[in-house]
């Protein structure tokens, strides 16, 4: 059912955009595969429309008939893919638009690095401040040992022996 | 037979649940034996599911049709080889053979430490066993392999003709393997949290399990990519399907924490990071089953839907939930040994490495699960397609090979800025010389004029280290070049294995830059005798032609390729309609040079005569394929085991 729907607000497209009078613009098929890139095939396959290979897939056909047709008229990209979505829904669009809550899909990958990259970022400065009192702990321990003085006078001593 | 296979499941079943239960037991109430019992119940599993392994590939060879699922995959006129591959090509067989590749693995495990990891074998061979234990529940209970058919057929469905190629061999069981193989690191991960063994002993232990897992997945996922490629005939490698996006999941966080183990072997560091990164991925390898056999997506692989998505994914929360509870109880003992000491670190390029991974598995999650959460939340299906992954991903993946040409040139600990201009200067030089060269070319998108300048830095930095390390062992030994050359890779395989695969990404992402950014393609409909161009190519459409083999009805197509007026060859893109399947096959015609594919589509011959085609010009494609074989190399020289030397 929902499918002859579908069909039928198709069909209607088709028939608005033949009826309106307009002036004819040859669409180039690399301005029909630059918008068809951006819509998926309602076939099922789940492949971008131009990237659909059924032998006889009546939504493709239609759809890419839609696009030639539309552009020919001088509709512009948008308003194509706006009709299309019109009549579809938003599901033949290829990616989610960038509006409403479909921005949430956009932008939750970035958030989430950048929240890693904050955690990182703090984890690093809490390590160098431990690494920076370690070392301060070791030399101060190192200035207390009599051992270590000892040694370090052993060394001094042989060092000016050897010039 | 049917019946020995089934009997086989159902022991195996029982002995995987004593495998699980025996060895807490025996730790429990200290007794030895009874932990001893444990791992053998776990070899009896292994064997028993190999006996049902067997007896499906007997009944899949001998055509067995009262068997239902040799019936829905196999008929008597397909080869042998793929009459066996119809092993993996439903639900009931992909579960048996997960079970079984993972049976194999805990053999392999349990004969390697037969002497060692006393204190966490019994926890090993439990999660093992658990996890064994699951798939072959499902077999027993819901999807059984082994099922009778109600009425009998003489003849079987045939398997889908898409399923008909190479890939059949290369890209279902090392994929399917890869998932399982990770279950052995997670399982020791989850027994040194357990016994609270936390040092480097389970990170020892798990290495080269974790390299072949990564590998054998990553191969799977490559060969998936070839087989799309050159099957599926809408002449890209990578549809972002969520079958796809499974396998890559599981394969970024594993290649994270490939990388952070180095950290904590080296420095004693990242050890609660690393338990997180391979709980992770072992549950995500698990979600790549569900997603490859639950058919809860869309997707491409949807030859194979069932409804075993609640069980998947009650498997899934009681083993992410308890291995972070028993991590979170640990949490205290799992304190790193040593600190950062400066901001310019290898350490912190580490860090990077992961952050990054991580993000663009979490991005390749999140873009697959959105459909499912904007159903929920707005009651409106939506797609999340390619548009979306190459946006978001894409400069993430950017940022990646950028750290990987970071990393090797900044040591550990610190790097002082006298080493780190000496480091940088000729890798970030060559890098810049090349994006000029190349934009002086004409490499003018500046995506891709970025990405290739990138690669070059990457490259360069590489070969200058290695290059420097073999200069120095040449000085100190007095070796020649290429002696010295392989001396020092097989002195520190793990590194310069790592370097090779490292070169093989390089490699891999040229042809993926250049097949993204600099793809020609054109339709057209042809009358035989009448010509196109795309690019530097044009075709002669010679004609059309259609013919019968005992299986299916050929219609082939034959076109003259020329280029500047010099005769190329002739290419014969065709179509196939199989006996039992409607839908016709794209058998694209595809002729590889370095520098491009020209990729030719027959889409049928019209009433009038004419037929139609799309011709695709797709630069630098097999660089993937290279790259694949480099990365496969690499993969070999980091796992091959250190020579013991023998001494008097």
């Amino acid at each position: 059912m929902d499918r002859i729907a579908r069909l039928a607000g198709l069909l209607a497209l088709l028939g608005l955009a033949a009826a309106t009078p307009t002036v004819a613009l040859a669409a180039s098929p690399d301005q029909v595969n630059e918008i068809a890139s951006q819509l998926v095939c309602q076939c099922g396959c789940g492949l971008v429309l131009n990237n659909c290979n059924h032998e006889h897939c009546e939504p493709r056909d239609s759809m890419l008939a839609y696009i030639g047709q539309a552009l020919d008229q001088g509709k512009t990209r948008d308003a194509i893919i706006a009709s299309l979505v019109e009549s579809y829904g938003e599901v033949v669009l290829a990616a989610p638009t960038k509006r409403g809550f479909n921005l949430v899909g956009w932008i939750t990958p970035f958030a989430a690095i950048a929240a890693g990259g904050g955690i990182v970022y703090l984890a690093v400065r809490a390590w160098l401040v431990w690494g920076k009192r370690t070392r301060e702990e070791a030399v101060e321990l190192a200035a207390d040992d009599p051992y270590l003085s000892r040694v370090d006078d052993e060394l001094r001593r042989y060092e000016e022996r050897m010039g | 037979m049917a019946d020995l296979g089934y009997a086989a499941l159902v022991i195996a079943l029982a002995a995987a649940a004593f495998a699980t239960v025996a060895p807490l037991v025996g730790l429990r109430w200290r007794l030895p034996a009874l932990i001893d019992s444990g791992r053998s119940a776990l070899w009896a599993a292994a064997s028993l599911v190999s006996v049902a392994g067997l007896s499906l590939l007997y009944l899949l060879a001998t055509r067995d049709f009262k068997t239902q699922y040799v019936y829905q995959y196999t008929s008597s006129d397909m080869s042998m080889l793929y009459t066996l591959a119809a092993f993996w090509a439903g639900n009931a067989g992909s579960l048996l053979f997960w079970a079984w590749t993972l049976g194999l693995c805990a053999v392999v495990m349990l004969i390697q430490n037969r002497n060692k990891n006393q204190a966490l074998m019994p926890y090993v061979t439990a999660i093992v066993a658990v996890t064994m234990g699951f798939f072959v529940g499902m077999m027993v209970f819901v999807s059984n392999p082994f099922d009778q058919m109600v009425f009998p057929q003489a003849e079987g469905e045939g398997l889908n003709p898409l399923l008909e190629n190479m890939g059949m061999f290369l890209h279902p069981p090392p994929q399917l393997l890869g998932y399982m193989a990770f279950t052995i690191p997670f399982a020791f991960a989850v027994a040194a949290l357990a016994t609270g063994r936390l040092g480097d002993e389970w990170i020892q232990s798990i290495r080269r399990w974790t390299i072949f897992a990564w590998l054998t997945l990553g191969v799977g996922i490559l060969a998936g990519a070839q087989w799309a490629y050159v099957e599926l005939g809408w002449g890209g490698y990578m549809g972002w399907d969520p079958v796809e996006n499974a396998a890559l999941m599981p394969w970024l966080v594993g290649t994270a924490f490939l990388h952070s183990i180095m950290v904590q072997r080296r420095r004693g560091m990242l050890k609660v990071w690393n338990m997180m990164l391979i709980i992770f991925t072992f549950n995500l390898s698990i979600l790549g089953t569900l997603l490859t056999r639950s058919g809860i997506l869309s997707s491409v692989h949807s030859f194979s839907q069932s409804g075993l998505g609640p069980l998947f994914v009650a498997f899934i929360a009681v083993a992410m939930t308890g291995s972070l509870a028993l991590l979170y109880y640990r949490m205290p003992k799992l304190r790193a040994e040593h600190e950062l000491d400066y901001w310019v670190s290898r350490e912190s390029t580490f860090l990077v490495n992961n952050l990054v991974l991580v993000g663009i598995a979490f991005a390749v999650f999140w873009g697959t699960m959105f459909p499912i959460i904007t159903e929920a939340v707005r009651g409106v299906k939506i797609t999340v397609g390619p548009p979306f992954y190459n946006q978001v991903t894409g400069p993430l993946f950017l940022i990646l090979l950028l750290v990987m040409g970071i990393c090797p040139l900044i040591g550990w600990r610190h790097a002082s800025k006298d080493n780190l201009v000496r480091n940088f200067l000729y890798p970030v030089a060559f890098g810049v010389a090349a994006g000029i060269i190349l934009f002086l070319l004409g490499v003018r998108k500046p995506a891709a004029t970025i990405s290739f300048a990138v690669l070059a830095f990457v490259t360069a930095g590489i070969l200058r280290d290695w290059s420097r390390a073999v200069r120095a062992r040449r000085q100190m030994r007095a070796e020649g070049w290429l002696r010295a050359f392989l001396r020092l890779t097989g002195s520190n395989r793990p590194r310069y294995g790592g370097y090779i695969v490292h070169l093989s990404v390089v490699v891999m992402a040229l042809g993926i830059t250049g097949s993204m950014f600099y793809p020609l393609e054109t339709t057209a409909t042809l009358n035989p005798g009448e010509t196109v161009s795309i690019g530097r190519y044009v075709l002669k459409f010679e004609g059309a032609s259609e013919y019968q083999t005992q299986s299916k009805q050929v219609l082939a197509s034959t076109l003259t390729v020329y280029t500047g007026g010099d005769y190329l060859g002739t290419v014969t893109p065709e179509r196939y309609i199989h006996r039992n399947h409607d839908n016709p096959v794209t058998e694209v015609a595809i002729r590889s040079t370095l520098k491009e594919d020209l990729y030719v589509i027959y889409g049928g011959k019209n009433p009038d005569g004419t037929a139609t085609f799309k011709f695709k010009v797709n630069p630098m494609v097999m660089w993937i394929w290279i790259g694949w074989g480099v990365m496969l190399l690499g993969s070999a020289v980091a796992f091959w085991p250190e020579m013991k030397r023998w001494t008097a």
